[in-house]
């Protein structure tokens, strides 16, 4: 065994980084390829007692893989498929992956059928077998940007457009193995450990375990990945999913797999304004059961002019008709016939007659490639600002993208997007509004075009926060906390809160070696 | 003007992914899911915006199996008028000489017609040869990869037409067939109006019997080439693998081109 | 009459033949496999049953004999009365056919009379000219030019005759076969004389290059063919060589012919694909059409063509003529440099095999990696930044 590390700067210099505007600092970075080589790495490092970054794909946006100092565990190496399983209680297939493997990895082993079994065990070759012979089987988590790795998704507890469906991360994993600081391991699975009242004691493989206390804080009832997840009676698992890479290293994943579904279409509907716009929204909201989307989104008149702007420049976005200069609300149905399909598209043309919509301009997308074309726009969106900040920047540097990432509940939903509309308006900032509104969880993008508007739209975003929190919502619904939001944290739950979560990291890692900086600032700096 | 319109579509396996079975060596096409040519899209899309100009019908015509009727149908919700499928046991194993034949013969009995519009290629077989094909058993006069169209007066077309060195402007008597690229327009999503409404439209299937065809003209029997033998295709190397940060990546990259021949402009100026 | 059918003795239900069907003609019934009314002959399943309980008859019907034939016949494109460097590579592949079975090697030109031309096919392999000098042929004309051919295949009766796959080729090449009622056979990258039956073997990619077929041409004559540029090669030109030229007098007053009102070149930003020795590719994962500019300037402080993937183009990012691949051009230059390109095999299929492929790409599992000479795994934008940075620097410091 030999862990490649390295320790020159123009080597350590990219994995300073993630997709944040954070970069950090290192003394060296190792690249283990087996879990014992990333137990090696942790005695090494710990000894030094500097931090140690855990880093998977580096997609975040937080600065949750920014080190801060010390020695980076790069999982990019560590990832492989390790197996399958039937589960027959549940009728599924179950996929077990390092950490390093990408989600596009996983979506497409699954959909070529195809993954480099070398080394799996006799029953997993079996069900391998199994899958490659019939149905289609795919992993239904969903994310925006899908060159994350899967231990990034499971530490952010990582969600997308169709988590309005399916669930975020968490509903799909279904074991983990964990490594603690100190070396110690165990191979969790969902069912196995709970705590109760409150308190937790989690057995470990070597017969030791770790306890404690949970926080006492309350989730919002929100689609949330702010701080911890914490029920009093909950499942031990869900404790390390959300948790930033704070409580141990997650060396192993088993994720849950579902059926393809037979027919997926989407329809992206088109209204002259907002409150038009968000009386559909709430109609697609009341179907359930077999007749809810897999996902609801939403784009604001500024963001179709924006895409609309570069059409008509012909310059990009060839595969897609000229846009409207219009709000526009895209649904996604996953449906198992042709008929329940066409039954769901007799649905949305009612509910689009009876809330202002107009069915003869709305988009169908009905076969795959119509549905990679409307998720081309979808990103694009994302993209298209980025690229306009980037612009900006040249002129002004400190410029940055103001973007915020709360979810409130649903009776606020027309209350938040009025908040955000009316404030935007009365400061004359120029912002735009995208995002998972099945899930209440809006995208605001301020764009700055003065050191002035940059200094006003980050007041303005606090301003959001408090309410937002007041409200019952949260400050972060999907990107996490990391580095960069950690104040909000605060905000959100408060002092006290935020000493438990203290409290229950020291006792996963007392030396408080992993990750420090993420969620919250460890206290001798805090 | 009213114009006659008839699209030739093709229904085409959307992935065109080969893997090898190791063991028997053999082809494993992966993926049965079928769709629209794209070239084709842009054809019907086409010639939905003549008739919007002009007023007409449009027609759209495709030869294969039952299930193509269902993407006749998404067709119609498009905004053609009407579908018919060649379908047939007799029609299968035809190669694009058959294809043409049969595909002429099937317009003919659509009665008078104007324009023919056709993808450029099918993106299975890549021969781009069914449109020239069709149009000398038609004995019309053709024009491929079309980038731009325009009626013109009385029944003349003006094209603009890519060609290897560039674009030609040529003017057609009509009736033409042409083949078009994907630089003449972008294809429109069905609205879910006209998708709902031709849920139930009717696809006409014409069988061999329906059309006025020799028989030993059509299908396999009809076909003048035969594929004697498929392999799949596999280009491997034992690459090197350049590792470390972008600055020296691309000093390595520099380095190959150097030893390549390769020289900065200033450099070539040095006497 | 085609035929196929499942041999239930030897049908152990194994399943293995569904995947194998491309029209997903076979299901499971009574345990056994079952082909329905979809199955088109193809054949895909056929070696894929290991207890060969798949049997598909497909007989040639009965025809005659093919119709007497000689020669092999080049269609000699021109442009403005020089001849395109694919009829030099056809006269190449023509010459190494002719070794394997005797054939005459003629070069079919229609245009204006240029002896230095009808020279230079012959010192590159035809033993004969056979030029329409008529001025209506001076511009290539996809309405005429299959009507002079016709005339003179029907005149001459050749057993062979290829065409390059250029655009016109592709155009012109179909509607003569289709007005002899012969077959054709596109783009192939591969010519070949089985040593029994004397069949021309044209080998060709499908499926979007995937595959590889053989095709023959079996009964009708003559076999034709549209050749891709860059796979065949030319020989070197000498001009001992011996041939002779034959100036037809062909009246084609009576034959129709299209309406050209105008042509131009493509636009100053060409992609020079053509000749560069040095070609940067760009695909879909550069990200954004905003990161263009970044390649045009690195393709043109490297003097190196620009060309694109179809998805590339598709999205508007780049124009069709940048486009390489099975749909588009085909380029051998001596190094291809791919940025975020994942290499699939429809855009493989545009890049000769000699070519000196490197690959920047940040997904290690690119099949471009596959058939790279040297592979980078970094963010192609910076690595193409870098580059441009260190390129400029030292012209600077010249």
């Amino acid at each position: 065994m030999r862990l490649n590390v390295v320790t020159t700067p123009e080597d350590i210099q990219p994995y300073l980084r993630d997709e944040s505007s954070w970069t950090g600092a290192a003394e060296s970075v190792s690249f283990p390829q087996s879990e014992d080589e990333i137990r090696e790495a942790l005695r090494v490092y710990s000894q030094k007692g500097a931090p140690i970054t855990i880093q998977g794909a580096r997609t975040g946006i937080t600065g949750a893989a920014v080190p801060v100092g010390g020695h980076v565990i790069n999982l990019s190496r560590f990832s492989r498929a390790l197996g399958m399983r039937w589960d027959d209680a549940d009728n599924r297939f179950l996929l077990t992956v390092q950490p390093g493997m990408l989600f596009s990895q996983v979506q497409k082993g699954l959909a070529d059928k195809e993954f480099n079994t070398q080394g799996w065990s006799r029953e997993s070759l079996s069900a391998y077998r199994r899958f490659c012979a019939e149905g289609r089987w795919s992993f239904a988590a969903d994310i925006t940007e899908t060159s994350a790795s899967i231990g990034g998704m499971v530490s952010t507890n990582a969600s997308g457009a169709k988590s309005y469906l399916y669930g975020p991360m968490r509903a799909h994993v279904v074991g983990l193995r964990l490594l603690l600081a100190d070396g110690r391991a165990v191979t969790l699975r969902r069912g196995e450990q709970f705590a109760q009242g409150g308190f937790f004691r989690l057995r470990l493989e070597d017969g030791t375990a770790v306890e404690g206390r949970l926080p006492s804080y309350r989730m919002p009832a929100v689609k949330n990945a702010s701080g911890y997840y914490i029920k009093p009676d909950m499942d031990l698992l869900d404790l390390f999913i959300g948790s930033e890479g704070t409580l141990a290293v997650v060396t192993e994943i088993t994720l849950a797999l579902s059926p393809t579904p037979a027919r997926s279409i989407g329809l992206l509907a088109f209204f002259g304004d907002m409150p038009g716009a968000l009386k559909y929204v709430q109609a697609l909201k009341r179907l359930q059961g077999t007749q809810k989307p897999a996902a609801i989104e939403y784009f604001d008149r500024a963001c179709l002019d924006m895409i609309r702007g570069e059409q008509l420049e012909a310059r990009s976005h060839k595969d897609l008709p000229l846009l409207p200069s219009a709000e526009a609300v895209y649904v996604e149905f996953h449906q198992p016939t042709q008929a329940d399909a066409d039954t769901r598209l007799r649905q949305v043309r009612l509910l689009l007659q009876e809330n202002g919509g107009k069915p003869a301009e709305t988009w169908l997308a009905a076969t795959p490639q119509d549905l990679e074309k409307l998720i081309g726009f979808r990103h694009a969106v994302p993209e298209s600002i980025n690229h306009i900040i980037a612009e900006r920047k040249r002129g002004t540097p400190m410029l940055t993208k103001l973007g915020t990432d709360m979810a409130v509940p649903d009776d606020k939903l027309a209350w938040v997007l009025n908040l955000y509309a009316e404030s935007l308006g009365t400061l004359g900032l120029e912002g735009l509004k995208f995002g998972h509104i099945g899930d209440n969880h809006l995208h605001v993008n301020i764009l700055p075009a003065t050191a002035e508007d940059y200094r006003r739209g980050k007041a303005l975003i606090q301003e959001w926060a408090r309410q937002v929190i007041a409200a019952g919502g949260t400050v972060s619904a999907e990107h996490g906390i990391g580095k960069l939001k950690t104040a909000q944290l605060l905000d959100m739950y408060g002092r006290e809160a935020v000493k438990e979560m203290r409290a229950l990291k020291r006792c996963f890692d007392p030396l408080g070696l992993l990750n420090p900086g993420n969620m919250f600032v460890s206290e001798e700096s805090g | 003007m009213s114009m006659e319109i008839v699209v030739c579509v093709k229904q085409v396996p959307a992935s065109t992914r080969v893997k090898l079975n190791a063991t028997t060596n053999t082809i494993i096409r992966e993926g049965i899911e079928m769709m629209l040519n794209p070239f084709d899209a842009y054809a019907l899309e086409e010639a939905l915006r003549v008739k919007a100009g002009a007023g007409g019908r449009v027609t759209v015509i495709s030869m294969g199996i039952p299930s193509a009727a269902e993407l006749l149908r998404y067709a119609l919700a498009l905004g053609a008028d009407r579908a018919v499928l060649l379908s047939d046991k007799r029609f299968a194993g035809a190669d694009t000489l058959a294809t043409a034949y049969s595909l002429a013969a099937a317009v003919r009995k659509l009665g008078a017609c104007d324009l023919i519009l056709c993808g450029r290629q099918a993106v299975d077989g890549d021969t781009a040869q069914v449109g020239p094909s069709l149009a000398q058993k038609l004995g019309i006069p053709h024009l491929t990869a079309v980038s731009r169209l325009e009626l013109s007066s009385q029944r003349r077309v003006l094209c603009e037409k890519m060609t290897d060195e560039g674009y030609q402007e040529i003017e057609l008597g009509l009736p033409a067939l042409l083949t078009v690229v994907k630089e003449i327009n972008t294809p429109r999503f069905p609205n879910l109006e006209d998708y709902l409404r031709t849920l139930d439209a009717a696809v006409e299937i014409w069988s061999a019997d329906d059309l006025e065809v020799d028989h030993a003209r059509i299908g396999y029997d009809g076909s003048a080439t035969w594929v004697m033998s498929t392999t799949a295709t596999e280009r491997r190397k034992n690459g090197k693998e350049i590792l470390g940060p972008p600055q020296e990546a691309a000093e390595l990259i520099l380095g190959t081109l150097r030893q390549m021949g390769w020289q900065p402009a200033s450099e070539g100026r040095r006497e | 009459m085609s035929e196929i059918r499942i041999v239930a003795d030897k049908c152990t239900g194994c399943r293995q033949c569904l995947p194998a069907c491309p029209y997903g003609a076979i299901s499971m019934r009574a345990k056994k496999a079952f082909i329905s009314a979809d199955c088109v002959f193809c054949g895909a399943c056929v070696p894929v049953c290991r207890f060969e309980a798949i049997e598909l008859f497909t007989e040639a019907p009965a025809q005659e004999g093919a119709p007497a034939s000689s020669g092999i016949w080049i269609f000699a494109e021109q442009s403005d009365g020089k001849v395109k460097p694919v009829v030099l590579e056809l006269l190449g592949e023509a010459r190494a056919l002719a070794r394997k079975k005797t054939n005459k090697i003629t070069a079919i030109w229609l245009g204006p009379r240029e002896p230095e031309q009808f020279r230079a096919l012959i010192a590159q392999g035809a033993d004969e000219v056979i030029a329409v000098a008529d001025p209506r042929l001076a511009q290539r004309d996809e309405l005429l030019y299959p009507q002079v051919l016709t005339r003179l295949v029907e005149t001459y009766r050749p057993e062979i005759f290829l065409f390059g796959a250029t655009g016109f080729g592709r155009s012109i090449a179909p509607r003569t076969a289709s007005a002899l009622d012969t077959g054709l056979t596109a783009d192939c990258t591969r010519l070949d004389i089985d040593p029994q039956s004397g069949l021309l073997l044209q080998t060709r990619p499908a499926f979007g290059g995937n595959l590889l077929a053989t095709i023959l041409c079996r009964t009708r004559r003559p076999q034709m063919a549209t050749v891709r540029p860059k796979v065949m090669r030319a020989l070197p030109a000498d001009f001992s060589r011996q041939g002779s030229v034959r100036l037809e007098n062909l009246d084609i007053s009576g034959l129709a012919g299209l309406e050209i009102k105008s042509a131009r070149a493509n636009k100053a930003d060409s992609p020079g694909l053509d000749s560069a020795e040095i070609v940067v590719g760009v695909g879909r994962g550069i990200g954004s059409a905003r990161q263009i500019a970044l390649y045009r300037r690195l393709a043109a402080a490297l003097g190196a063509g620009l060309a694109a993937t179809r998805a590339v183009v598709d999205l508007g990012w780049l124009e069709y003529p940048h486009q390489v691949g099975q749909t588009g051009v085909t380029i051998a230059p001596k190094v291809y440099l791919a940025f975020g390109i994942s290499g699939s095999v429809q855009h493989m299929a545009g890049l000769a095999e000699s070519t000196h492929l490197i690959a920047v790409n940040k997904d290690e599992n690119a099949p471009i990696f596959a058939a790279a000479d040297e592979r980078v795994r970094a963010d192609c934008n910076e690595v193409a930044a870098a580059l441009l940075k260190q390129i400029s620097g030292e012209s600077a410091r010249e």
